[in-house]
């Protein structure tokens, strides 16, 4: 197997944390709710899930119990910033405090412990047989099929071609305007933030069982955040978020592949390039998307809070 | 509101001199004995204490150490950072009024700042390069373990390439890198060693990626110097094989482990600070020798008898006291820097800052 090769695999592997994150990320704003909290969620459920697996070595039921613990989340977060309708920025970001928080508090006893099971790959008949992309795409665990392929595309079905879709759609861009038409807003949040956060913390858990293996604080290191900036920078397009997690992912990679080709450039820098391309990324899709503001832009209704009464 | 005049700051300025000025006046009182009650040690750890690998090793030193003495207060921290937060972590120590503080990581000015001006108190510090009257160091000779991996490692691998994960570009890290090659090239002069550096001594994610990153170059041995094993984890999907560093519970059965440092601290602990007790304690550095105080028999399962004879043969002739680093040595750029009936001294080993031939990445 070639270098390029490998490298391609595991940017897939590196990339469907944040890909996942963003997805959960994409959901809740599609419906109008911010959840900054992505961060926190993240290393909860990277925590939970390393918990479970050296409880059950299993990591099945150590993704099922990241999820129950990400629906709890979602329920606190989605009582606060939709049915208290207190402030969805600063619900966000206690969720990230106070998960990172209770993350390292929770992990301590965990930190460096490698889990004894981890996702294995499930190579699919006939396609995984194909020469190079086979290998690339076709021979990874599920989990990787569900973030880059089933979520996706039953995501797509879902908001683009049925009318809850377009019901969910429009309780983002105009509540007030699908609340007048019969559409239930507060039930249709409620889910949808629930199931971002839920995904959220999905991430983590894939992150320990698929990619990292092993906890330890601030193993998240920033990845919440990449995520809902892929949203924003991925023009709320699911392609282009799955693209951009895959290129994270890749230039993830790409630091230590530096080192291995001995490029003339200091380790230091090859280990924050990561952070660099975000920066990068932040700025250049602003200037190609210029002539096409209005198309691009964030649901309308995101971050505001309805109110029923004031229609 | 008063005026400030000049005198304010003449004595401003003054009395910020004064202090430096006291202590300089201060006798070292590192050599008064201490009750067991009233004694009390700090431990700083660079990384957790349960990474299973290099801080879990100083836990158990600790625990037994408590044991040892069970009047004596025993505080340890973990995760103490490589920045101005580990100076004034150490000050917080010795206002609370710890005696002796022992880290298991070089913080080099960051503690040198601090044991200047706590003249009273005795420092330790794991990988040490300087020595004052009440700073001292400890290590272990790793480069004669790390010779027989390299040695062992040129008659198991097939791609002649042996990945290394470092740290930071450090003195440890080049003589462990060097006695590997050396090792190696002993056997097979094609070997070549492929160093990466991750910028820390414990993140697991990192560590992964470096170890992918090696494979992906053809690396079919993984050796590394980090806290944690993670590592073991990538060589065991990608069928290679790795060595683990200072493992208690090394994983024999797993089918990627072929041995691994094991290091028993306690006793060295236990000697410091008895010592410290008694009042007889000096900074004179201590090197933990192979074969007393650690050792590297642990083989895992899949490991072949006749290597492991092999292995063993060169062992016991490095306890009778054959020494590997023999001139000639050409550095990586094949420049000669160990002339031919020389033989590198242990602190010249220790002090190792050049990369011999066949390392890349150093």
């Amino acid at each position: 197997m070639d270098i390029a090769t490998n490298l391609l695999y595991f940017s897939i592997i590196n990339g469907g944390g944040i890909v996942l994150a963003s997805i959960g990320e994409w959901l809740s704003e599609r419906s109008g709710v911010l959840n900054l909290g992505i961060e926190g969620l993240m290393s909860l459920g990277a925590v939970t899930a390393i918990i479970a697996v050296l409880s059950f070595h299993n990591p099945w039921i150590a993704l099922i119990i990241t999820c129950g613990v990400g629906a709890i989340c979602g329920i606190i977060f989605a009582i606060c910033a939709i049915i208290i309708k207190a402030n969805q920025v600063l619900c966000g970001l206690a969720f990230t405090m106070l998960g990172i928080g209770i993350a390292e508090f929770i992990g301590k006893p965990y930190e460096g412990i490698i889990a004894t099971e981890h996702l294995q790959p499930m190579p699919i008949p006939f396609l995984s047989s194909i020469s190079t992309i086979g290998y690339i795409v076709f021979s990874q665990n599920i989990m990787v099929y569900l973030i880059y392929i089933i979520i996706p595309l039953t995501i797509y079905v879902v908001f683009f071609k049925t009318q809850h879709g377009l019901n969910v759609r429009a309780v983002g861009e105009n509540p007030e305007a699908a609340d007048a038409v019969g559409v239930p807003v507060t039930r249709i949040r409620f889910f949808y933030s629930c199931l971002g956060t839920i995904l959220g913390t999905l991430a983590g858990g894939y992150l320990i069982l698929a990619s990292v293996f092993t906890w330890s604080g601030g193993l998240i290191a920033g990845q919440g955040w990449i995520a809902i900036a892929l949203v924003m920078l991925g023009r709320y397009r699911l392609v282009y978020m799955i693209l951009s997690g895959v290129f994270f992912g890749f230039i993830t990679a790409i630091g230590f592949e530096g080192q291995v080709f001995n490029w003339p450039i200091p380790p230091v820098i090859l280990n924050s390039l990561l952070y660099i391309f975000a920066i990068i990324f932040a700025i250049f899709p602003s200037f190609l998307a210029k002539n096409n503001s209005k198309k691009w832009r964030a649901p309308a209704a995101l971050c505001t809070p309805f109110f029923r009464s004031n229609r | 509101m008063e005026i400030l005049k000049r005198r304010h700051f003449i004595g401003g300025i003054g009395s910020f001199f004064l202090p430096s000025y006291a202590q300089a006046e201060t006798t070292p009182l590192s050599s008064i004995s201490l009750l067991p009650q009233d004694g009390s040690i700090a431990f700083c750890y660079s990384g957790p204490k349960t990474d299973g690998g290099w801080g879990t090793l100083h836990e158990r030193g600790r625990l037994e150490v408590s044991k040892y003495f069970p009047k004596l207060r025993i505080t340890s921290i973990e995760n103490v950072p490589y920045s101005i937060q580990a100076t004034r972590l150490f000050r917080y120590l010795i206002a609370e009024g710890v005696q002796m503080i022992i880290t298991n990581s070089n913080y080099d000015n960051f503690l040198h700042d601090v044991s200047n001006y706590a003249q009273n108190v005795s420092f330790t510090e794991c990988n040490g390069h300087i020595t004052t009257a009440n700073l001292g160091w400890f290590y272990l000779d790793h480069w004669y373990a790390f010779y027989i991996f390299g040695y062992i490692s040129a008659l198991i691998t097939k791609t002649n390439k042996l990945g290394f994960i470092s740290s930071f570009p450090i003195p440890s890290v080049y003589s462990a890198v060097n006695a590997i090659t050396l090792g190696a090239r002993k056997i097979n002069p094609l070997i070549n060693v492929q160093v990466i550096h991750t910028g820390s001594w414990f993140n697991p994610k990192v560590t992964i990626q470096a170890a992918n990153a090696l494979c992906d170059q053809g690396c079919d041995i993984l050796l590394s110097i980090m806290n944690d094993m993670s590592y073991l984890r990538v060589a065991e999907q990608r069928n290679i094989k790795a060595f683990l560093y200072n493992n208690m519970t090394p994983p024999i059965r797993s089918k990627a482990y072929i041995n691994s440092i094991l290091c028993d601290f306690s006793n060295m602990y236990i000697q410091q600070i008895q010592q410290r007790m008694n009042g007889t304690w000096n900074s004179k550095p201590v090197l933990l020798k192979l074969g007393q105080d650690y050792n590297i028999f642990r083989w895992g399962t899949s490991i072949s008898s006749t290597i492991r004879y092999q292995a063993t043969a060169l062992y016991e002739n490095i306890l009778r006291g054959y020494n590997p680093f023999q001139g000639p040595i050409y550095n990586n750029k094949r420049q000669l820097k160990v002339t031919s009936n020389t033989t590198m001294k242990n602190i010249d080993l220790y002090q190792w800052n050049w990369a011999v031939e066949g390392v890349t990445g150093l």
